[in-house]
């Protein structure tokens, strides 16, 4: 079976996929554990990452620059996706999160109001570079470094892989180790008593907005990367199987959204390998519905602490 | 030893079109043990919320050392020294008792005063040094009562606002809780408590104020409040029926 | 207890229209009200069909005729709006997948007519059943999942059913189904390529059937029902309302004008290809609906008209429409979360009115309830207990409630610690305790809000420890909250509507008829109660006091066997209180029993035949007030020792 003869390079596959989502799913699941709620605007984030990273190929090509060159291109294209993605859901936070939660929104209205801005940095980005694939050069080559079993594990997957393990290790130690970190594990378990102690909850939620700007520059790059082209509703793919592996992990979970990345990874890539390419798309939004049914609140559970009535 | 800490005036709060506290002023001085007594609905927890910054102040001044507090984030209020320790208690269940104390402490950090010390707070709650690494969520009623009020010691509170502290404990374990708030003012620290439980508010209290309806329907020392036949018919109703030895015992009702 | 002084009694000035005017003027302005909305979105809808005879050169578009516009995309837009509506707005679930149900109606038609050569009429019907059948599906997921969950399930299924769709060779995969026929000559109409008004006409009148047909569902009992539960699920199910099957017939009928706006827009077109039945779609149906306002069927319509017909008219805005659309949603949502429509308030059309309902489901008794019964008296007659609860002596008696060793426990901590306690037909048992001692954990135990970890709970000889509170308050066990959970929305007569109609719903289908009308019923315990002026006021705007006694009416709507009441006279002042006491003590001499949980107790020792102390979860003591008062346990756990100061 295909799956057997080729596991190596389809678990390859999988880890690859599952770093990706790492950043998407790492975004909804901070976001969700501050505000409780979905943000669905996040990953036309990336849309527009991306957007730039092939803007600023545009600009500066580092072909004939030598190794130097191409480093600090790679430095310019996270900085610079860095200012843009973390402006952009700054904006997001302070023109949508924060009124309507000081109004008062119910989760409904919010979610509601997520999917509009999602729909408008969308249409944004394919009216500035239109809505045809736009395709990235790699600004290095991509050799191979070594073989597994077969599968050729090339710099870029080493990158990828590093960069989402790395990343993921980052934020956890970040939300442990850090003051910072306590007030957001504060403000995720009890808003109002993070307050009595002087924990703003619109700062909190401001600077873990800012972080998922981050995520997203780097996951933009990275993407740019591995797949050396895009469009501009790769916002849609991405929520969707950003969602199911932070749905995999539960909802709010950090270190589950990162398990349930690589995880859902392997399964879309192993599902590929048993049922051919045109079922690929639909085994994630399958998979998803059949998640959501058997397990609603995802198959890591949170720990519940319960107080005594 | 006399200056007006808080002074509250002619405070209103509204939900929607109903006014929950109208016109109510109270002022606190420095050292001072305030009580507020009232009934469930009268606007007790209301006026703590407000003055904490939890609800919108629609009138009224509220002033703190000659700032205005109106319209202050519930954070910021926190961050000037000004400390509420809610109903229900509200411990960080997730986290240890550790954590929930320097919760306490980094709050006084974030207001840029110096936090208590952990150790004196430990020895005032010995049942709190037992269980250091012990999850909130797990302690009793009475231990996270010592926990909340340790961590807003940790915060070095100039204004101690108390919601409630004995809701929901047995009868001796309040006795305990207040033995150290009793204490606790010895030290000087200043404090605003709300309270149901009538004799525990006035024995500790220096005055006392006595919501009904929303406004203020008294005020007056701790004794003279505690000997007062009107604050027994509020709490027991209607005719008050001396003959009935039962009534007499009957103080923690609303 | 007394009516007489209302404005006094409800701790609120109530509008003089009301004092003076015959008990049934606010149901009659509620029904006004309900109807001018409907009203309204037929004459709007009248006067937008009549445009393209009118031939106003301003709202010409440019691309193609006003009159196809009209069809596609604003008719199309104001059926699925209408179908979405019900989801969305009226019970609060956001799905983002509605373009499958619409997919569902287009490829039926279409494969029925090509395939097996079905005239268009006949494909109608089974369009319709399927898009229900797949609104049935989504409906039942709801139930799994919910809030953000299920938008991003409906989400799953939308990309699902169009991938799907455009995987399936029967369905022309990607390239679609195309040369359906035009639907054969009706009443002087011919169909074809060459006269789109006659669709406009069919559509029209579509739209016009579906509008009545779903203003009337939401004016009657099962509307009142999704109401409540869009107010609070937790509580319509605790008044008997059957939240899921509720919702998911909402899912299910939300489905039928997707289906049909699909049906008839396969065979306008004549060609159906997957790609029009996408993401963007639904988005767009959402927009309208949110834009328009949720809940409103005037508002959906207008959002509908709008998001379908600008885009048309200003070309410019073709390639930004989604983004502008996008905006306007988020927009809309910070400064507006109602809609265009949804907070309008038809109140100002009328002078000097009070506070009403949102235009929902009103109340119509059929005749003024002042001609017929009269004095309290006889209303009290009215809420006799059901029969088997009056049988027998006091002796011989058996209880009505009985908690037989309940257990809860939640993670470590347990609640309830072995509790057992019975309450008798026509007395009052009181459950007295400090907070937290697991007095309300009781309640909600005994409601079914809390699952018993052993132990049961019986109803009379009934066993109902494994019943959900739904059909337990359908048995007889109604109660009230201790922080009040009325149907804020609604006004008071139709929160007791909610209840009653539950009732008679359960009724009915156990074969049991109930002539009396519920809203008559309704008006009766208000009048019980003392709230019967304030009828037509939203439930959310009256008085602690009158919340509280229209809680205690809602229950007792449930013509209930055992009543639960937990913390009734909390705020309430001396004259409410004695007020209260004579009201549960009428309440009891029906017949039935009550479980009253109270702080106060001078009230709990004048009501109570029989009194119950709680502490930590367990009982510590259990009789007659006069032992409880004496009991030294009692005093000393409780009501504590007193110090000398």
């Amino acid at each position: 079976m295909l799956l057997i003869r080729e596991f190596p390079s389809y678990t390859l596959i999988g880890l690859l996929l599952g770093a990706m989502y790492v950043f998407l799913a790492l975004g909804y699941t901070l976001v969700y554990r501050v505000l409780k709620v979905v943000d669905l605007s996040y990953s036309a984030t990336f849309a527009v990452g991306m957007f730039f990273a092939v803007a600023l190929q545009g600009w500066w090509d580092p072909s004939s620059q030598g190794p130097w060159g191409v480093f600090l291109f790679c430095l310019a294209t996270l900085a610079l996706l860095g200012v843009v993605c973390v402006l952009i859901r700054l904006l997001v936070q302070w023109g949508v999160f924060q009124p309507m939660r000081n109004r008062g929104a119910s989760n409904l209205v919010v979610v509601i109001a997520s999917l509009g801005i999602y729909y408008v940095l969308q249409e944004a980005a394919g009216l500035w570079q239109g809505q045809d694939l736009l395709s990235y050069t790699l600004p290095f080559d991509n050799v191979v470094l070594f073989s597994v079993g077969g599968a050729q594990v090339k710099l870029v997957h080493v990158l990828v892989i590093a960069a989402a393990l790395l990343t993921a290790l980052a934020v956890g130690v970040w939300l442990q180790m850090t003051r910072f970190g306590k007030s957001v594990t504060a403000v995720a378990q009890d808003p109002i008593a993070a307050q009595l102690n002087g924990i703003s909850v619109n700062a909190v939620a401001t600077i873990v907005f800012g972080v998922t700007g981050v995520l997203a520059a780097i996951g933009s790059t990275l993407y740019m990367f591995f797949y050396t082209n895009t469009s501009y509703d790769v916002g849609l793919v991405l929520a969707v199987n950003g969602l199911i592996a932070a749905l995999l992990g539960g909802m709010g979970n950090v270190s589950g959204a990162v398990v349930g990345s690589f995880l859902f990874g392997l399964i879309e890539s192993y599902g590929a390998a048993v049922f051919g390419g045109t079922w690929q798309d639909v085994i994630g939004y399958i998979a998803l519905v059949i998640l959501l049914l058997v397990a609603p609140s995802g198959m890591i559970r949170e720990r519940r602490e319960l107080t005594r009535a | 030893m006399s200056d007006v800490l808080l002074d509250v005036s002619g405070l209103a709060v509204r939900y929607g079109p109903k006014f929950a506290v109208r016109d109510v002023s109270i002022s606190v001085r420095r050292g001072e043990a305030i009580t507020l007594l009232g009934a469930n609905g009268a606007g007790k927890t209301t006026t703590l919320m407000a003055l904490s910054g939890f609800r919108n102040i629609c009138g009224g001044t509220v002033r703190y050392q000659g700032r205005d507090l109106v319209g202050m984030s519930p954070a910021s209020i926190a961050r000037l020294g000004i400390i509420h320790v809610p109903e229900g208690r509200r411990v960080l269940p997730g986290m240890t008792v550790s954590e929930n104390l320097d919760l306490g402490a980094e709050c006084a950090r974030y207001g840029k005063r110096k936090p208590g010390k952990l150790s004196t707070v430990l020895d005032r709650f010995p049942a709190l040094k037992a269980k250091l690494q012990t999850r909130a969520g797990l302690l009793s009623g009475g231990e996270q009562q010592m926990l909340v009020i340790g961590r807003a010691l940790m915060a070095s509170p100039s204004l101690l606002l108390l919601d409630e502290p004995s809701l929901g404990l047995a009868p001796i374990i309040i006795q305990d809780v207040f033995a150290v708030l009793q204490d606790i003012k010895k030290e000087g620290v200043t404090m605003l408590v709300v309270e149901q439980n009538v004799r525990e508010g006035l024995t500790l209290a220096d005055r006392a104020y006595v919501l009904e309806g929303g406004r203020i329907a008294q005020q007056g020392t701790g004794s003279d409040l505690m000997n007062d036949n009107h604050i027994q018919a509020i709490y027991l109703g209607g005719d008050f029926d001396p003959s009935a030895r039962s009534a007499q015992t009957l103080t923690v009702s609303a | 207890m007394s009516s007489t002084d209302n404005s006094r009694l409800n701790g609120m000035a109530t509008d003089s229209i009301l004092v003076r005017a015959p008990a049934d003027r606010p149901a009659a302005r509620t029904w006004r009200r309900t109807t001018l909305n409907v009203i309204l979105a037929l004459c709007g809808l009248v006067l937008l069909y009549s445009l393209p005879v009118l031939k106003i050169p301003l709202i010409d578009t440019p691309q193609v005729s006003f009159a196809s516009v009209l069809f596609y995309p604003i008719g199309i837009y104001v059926l699925l709006a209408i179908g979405l509506d019900m989801t969305v707005g009226r019970s609060g679930q956001l799905n983002l997948g509605y373009a499958a149900l619409f997919a569902a109606g287009a490829y039926t038609t279409a494969l029925l007519s090509t395939t097996l050569n079905m005239p268009y009429y006949a494909t109608i019907v089974p369009a319709i059943i399927v898009a229900m059948a797949l609104g049935l599906a989504v409906g039942l997921v709801s139930l799994r999942v919910s809030g953000d969950y299920f938008a991003i399930v409906t989400l799953g299924i939308g990309l699902v059913v169009q991938e799907v769709i455009a995987n399936a060779d029967f369905l022309g995969k990607t390239i679609g189904i195309s040369s359906i026929p035009s639907p054969g000559p009706l009443l002087g109409l011919t169909f074809g390529p060459l006269n789109p008004e006659a669709y406009d006409w069919l559509l029209f009148s579509m739209i016009i059937v579906v509008c009545i047909v779903f203003a009337l569902l939401y004016r009657s009992s099962i509307g009142r029902a999704w109401s409540a539960i869009r107010d609070d699920e937790g509580a319509a199910a605790l008044m008997g309302v059957r939240t899921r099957r509720l919702k998911v017939l909402a899912s299910m009928i939300g489905g039928a004008p997707a289906g049909l706006a699909g049906s008839i827009y396969a065979a306008q077109v004549g060609y159906i290809s997957p790609g029009t039945f996408g993401l963007t779609l639904s988005i767009l149906v959402l927009a309208a609906v949110v834009l328009g306002g949720r809940g409103r069927l005037a508002g959906v319509i207008l959002g509908a008209v709008i998001v379908g017909y600008l885009p048309e008219r200003f070309l410019a805005l073709d390639k930004v429409h989604t983004l502008l659309f996008g905006a306007v949603i988020a927009i809309v949502m910070i400064f507006r979360p109602e809609g265009l429509l949804g907070a309008f308030d038809w109140r100002s059309l009328l002078r000097r009115s009070p506070a009403g309902s949102s235009g929902m489901g009103g109340a119509t008794p059929r005749a003024a309830p002042t001609e017929r019964s009269a004095s309290v008296a006889a209303a009290v007659s009215r809420t006799r207990a059901p029969d088997d609860a009056r049988h027998g002596d006091r002796e011989g008696r058996k209880p009505m409630l009985a908690v037989d060793h309940a257990r809860v426990a939640f993670g470590g901590v347990v609640a309830l610690n072995d509790v057992s306690l019975t309450t008798m037909p026509g007395t009052v048992t009181s459950v007295i305790g400090p907070n937290g001692a697991g007095k309300t954990t009781l309640i909600n135990a005994v409601t079914g809000v809390y699952r018993l970890e052993s132990g049961r709970v019986l109803l009379g000889d009934h066993d109902v420890t494994h019943e959900a509170s739904a059909s337990r308050s359908l048995e007889g066990i109604a109660r009230t909250f201790q922080n009040i959970r009325l149907f804020g929305k609604m006004t008071a007569l139709e929160n007791v509507m909610v209840a009653a109609e539950a009732k008679r719903r359960s009724t009915a289908s156990r074969g049991r008829e109930d002539h009396r009308d519920a809203a008559e019923e309704a008006w009766t315990l208000l009048r019980e109660v003392g709230l019967q002026d304030l009828a037509a006021v939203c439930s959310d705007q009256l008085s602690y006091g009158a919340q509280r006694r229209l809680e205690i009416a809602r229950a007792l709507a449930l013509d209930p066997k055992v009543l639960l009441l937990d913390e009734p006279a909390a705020g309430a002042n001396t004259t409410e209180k004695r007020d209260l006491t004579r009201l549960i003590g009428n309440i009891a001499g029906s017949g039935r029993s009550v479980l009253l949980i109270e702080h106060d107790m001078r009230l709990v020792m004048e009501i109570s035949s029989k009194v119950v102390v709680l502490n930590f979860g367990k009982v510590i003591a259990d009789g007659s007030p006069e032992e409880i008062q004496r009991d030294p346990e009692v005093i000393a756990a409780y009501l504590g020792e007193t110090r000398h100061v």
